[in-house]
């Protein structure tokens, strides 16, 4: 998957989680940025990436996951490891 | 497409689930339904999933979670709620039970089984006035292979025998069994999430949890479906009628036949338990009225169809009428064809009619009509429940007459309609209740009274509940009017609470020759004044103006509600020759 549809796939995906638009979410969007982003959605968030993806996210990166940018890495790298 | 994006429920991606949620709480809903789930694990998911399903049925939910390991103590204190969920995880009872189980001594062990016991005495006693759904105990997610005889299957036995001996009527259990067997291990349980969140179970799990638990659901809201309508050719046969003549095959000793054969059977059985059976399909009536009544192998008989839209108007035209003809909303029928093209007819234009296509492989077809009823038909009906497959049909018979007469009154006149009425009766209290749940259309002021609250009210000696019978030359009724009356000594007044009429005995005057009995019971007890109220709910404009055209005069008025009088001295009586009244002794 190429990386900039990768991008915007996350995008969609916390648009539909924290209810906000596509355009709202930037590189640096995060937990204190994102009102509605909450330890409830940040599951919500998870689930949905890991269906989506169809991908695990390593335990010790979830608790990372807290801005755009740290979880599009994740997910490049998990998508990578991924066996085909 | 609401009720048919809910019939999809498993297969949608949990993206989709809150994306749909998200778009279904634009829309203001009618009704609230509360679900409080006690869990000693985290479960937070599921929440999306039961607003997204009870919001495509036109409910407003409201979903509570207890404190997290506190379900005991949670249901000393328990809130309004229309429905309790109560997910006791073994798993979860101390840290790492999963791992330390079967270490235990024998004493540790039934000192768990008795710690266990405990808690299933408090839940069950403190919920003994709530519907309850409780899940059995599982030795699922204690991993392994192994298949020695291992302590936590001797707890699991010992927690559910007692379970199942001790529940009382007004708690359901959940074999959450079932869906980990279809499922596996594997795609059941999230051991990460579990590890990270104490979140156990999966998305696939609780979709299957959700829909598993769906005709519990629809029972509570009163939306389950009351119609099966079938199209003919290759729906209920393999073949088309009047073209291939008696190329039909529904035999059960043919291999394509037998699975028409079977789904014959099933409506059969359906019909039986007051599902109501019809068909809507584009064919000469001639052809379609020979099978049934000339094939050899036809199961369905006449008796089981309780309307036919046999003709070459669309379909949805066709369902409209059957909706109004039968007198159901749209929303209670399931439409089966074969036809892509007229599934997607149906489910464009009548969005809220479930329409399913006979699958492409007609081997699963009598699995998905059972999977289908058993999801969202009542299959557990009691006696008006199946007096009803008679009380339509009989009704289809009642308009036939009608044609035939100019005057209505002197049609009515013919039916010899004989209303009975009880006070306070006892027995009657949940026909009341669930009349109060469903009627819509005739109902002055849809106060939604549960068994509980109209067993509060007869107890209370400022009201009265009357209910009404109604009987005519074609057959019983049942009990198909209610009407609440609050006394106000004081003022000399007495009030209309609720005043309602099921749908099935209405255009026969017998709202009027209700309210005469009404007013002349108040006099009766000594009262001068009648007070009523309409409030407007979207379904109830046909009574609008009820009390308007029934001699009260307007004392207040908002958007929402009318309140109107009437002093009973000056009341002139209809005393309709047509319909005799009766007091139930």
């Amino acid at each position: 998957m190429l990386k900039q549809e990768t991008s915007k796939k996350i995008k969609h995906i916390m648009s539909v989680v924290f209810e906000i638009s596509h355009s709202e979410i930037y590189e640096y969007s995060s937990i204190d940025t994102i009102q509605n982003w909450d330890s409830i959605r940040q599951l919500n968030l998870i689930i949905a990436l890991e269906e989506e993806f169809q991908i695990s996210i390593p335990d010790e990166e979830i608790g990372n996951m807290v801005n755009y940018k740290i979880i599009y890495h994740v997910i490049l790298e998990a998508l990578e490891n991924k066996i085909p | 497409m609401e009720a048919n994006l809910a019939y999809k429920l498993r297969e949608l991606s949990y993206l989709d689930i809150l994306k749909n949620n998200t778009e279904l709480s634009k829309s203001k809903k009618e009704r609230d339904f509360t679900i409080t789930i006690l869990c000693n694990i985290t479960l937070d998911p599921i929440k999306e999933i039961l607003e997204f399903y009870l919001r495509s049925f036109s409910y407003n939910p409201i979903i509570k979670f207890g404190n997290y390991q506190n379900i005991v103590q949670d249901t000393f204190n328990i809130q309004k709620s229309d429905l309790v969920i109560v997910f006791y995880e073994l798993i979860n009872i101390s840290e790492n039970f999963h791992l330390i189980a079967e270490l235990m001594s024998r004493k540790e062990t039934n000192q768990v089984i008795e710690n266990c016991k405990i808690d299933i005495d408090l839940i069950l006693k403190n919920l003994r006035k709530k519907n309850v759904l409780i899940n059995v105990f599982s030795s699922y997610p204690f991993t392994g292979s192994n298949i020695a005889i291992r302590t936590i299957n001797k707890i699991v036995t010992i927690l559910n025998q007692y379970l199942e001996q001790k529940k009382t009527p007004n708690v359901q259990l959940i074999d959450i069994n079932r869906i980990s067997n279809f499922l596996g291990s594997a795609k059941t349980y999230d051991f990460q999430k579990f590890k990270l969140y104490k979140s156990l179970y999966s998305i696939e799990f609780l979709k299957h949890y959700v829909s598993g638990i769906e005709n519990i659901l629809l029972r509570h809201t009163g939306k389950l479906k009351k119609a099966l309508i079938f199209d003919c050719d290759n729906t209920l046969w393999k073949g088309v009628a009047g073209e291939e003549g008696d190329n039909i095959t529904m035999s059960a000793h043919d291999a394509i036949g037998v699975h028409f054969h079977l789904v014959q059977k099933i409506a059969v059985s359906l019909s039986r338990k007051g599902v109501l059976i019809g068909l809507c399909s584009k064919n000469n009536s001639q052809d379609i009225e020979h099978i049934f009544s000339r094939h050899q192998d036809v199961v369905i008989g006449k008796d089981e169809i309780v309307i036919m839209k046999v003709n070459w108007n669309t379909k949805d035209e066709n369902l409209r009428a059957i909706s109004q003809e039968l007198n159901i909303g749209l929303d209670s029928i399931v439409f089966v064809d074969d036809s892509e093209f007229e599934i997607e007819l149906v489910k464009a234009n009548l969005p809220e009619v479930l329409a399913l296509k006979v699958p492409n492989d007609i081997c699963q077809y009598p699995a998905m009509i059972i999977e289908t009823a058993q999801r969202y038909f009542n299959l557990h009906p009691n006696k008006e429940d199946l007096n009803r497959t008679k009380t339509y049909k009989d009704q289809a018979t009642r308009r036939v007459v009608a044609t035939s007469f100019t005057n209505i009154d002197s049609y009515l006149k013919t039916l010899q309609t004989q209303l009975i009425i009880s006070k306070n009766y006892d027995l009657h209290i949940p026909r009341i209740s669930q009349l109060m749940q469903k009627t819509n259309q005739f109902n002055l002021t849809t106060h939604r009274y549960s068994e509980t609250e109209v067993n509060n009210l007869i107890n209370e000696p400022i009201v009265t509940i009357l209910s009404m019978d109604v009987t005519d030359c074609f057959g019983p009724m049942g009990i198909s009017g209610v009407v609440i009356l609050r006394e106000w000594p004081l003022l000399n007044t007495s009030e209309i609470d609720s005043f309602l009429l099921s749908c099935r005995v209405l255009g026969r005057k017998i709202e009027v020759a209700l309210l005469d009995y009404v007013i002349k019971f108040c006099r009766a007890n000594g009262y001068q004044r009648i007070i009523g109220t309409y409030i407007k709910t979207e379904k109830n404009g046909m009574v609008t103006d009820f009390y308007d055209r029934n001699q009260f005069t307007k004392l207040t008025s908002s958007e929402k509600s009318t309140t109107y009088s009437l002093n009973i001295s000056s009341y002139r009586y209809n005393n309709l020759n047509f319909i005799s009244i009766l007091d139930s002794q």
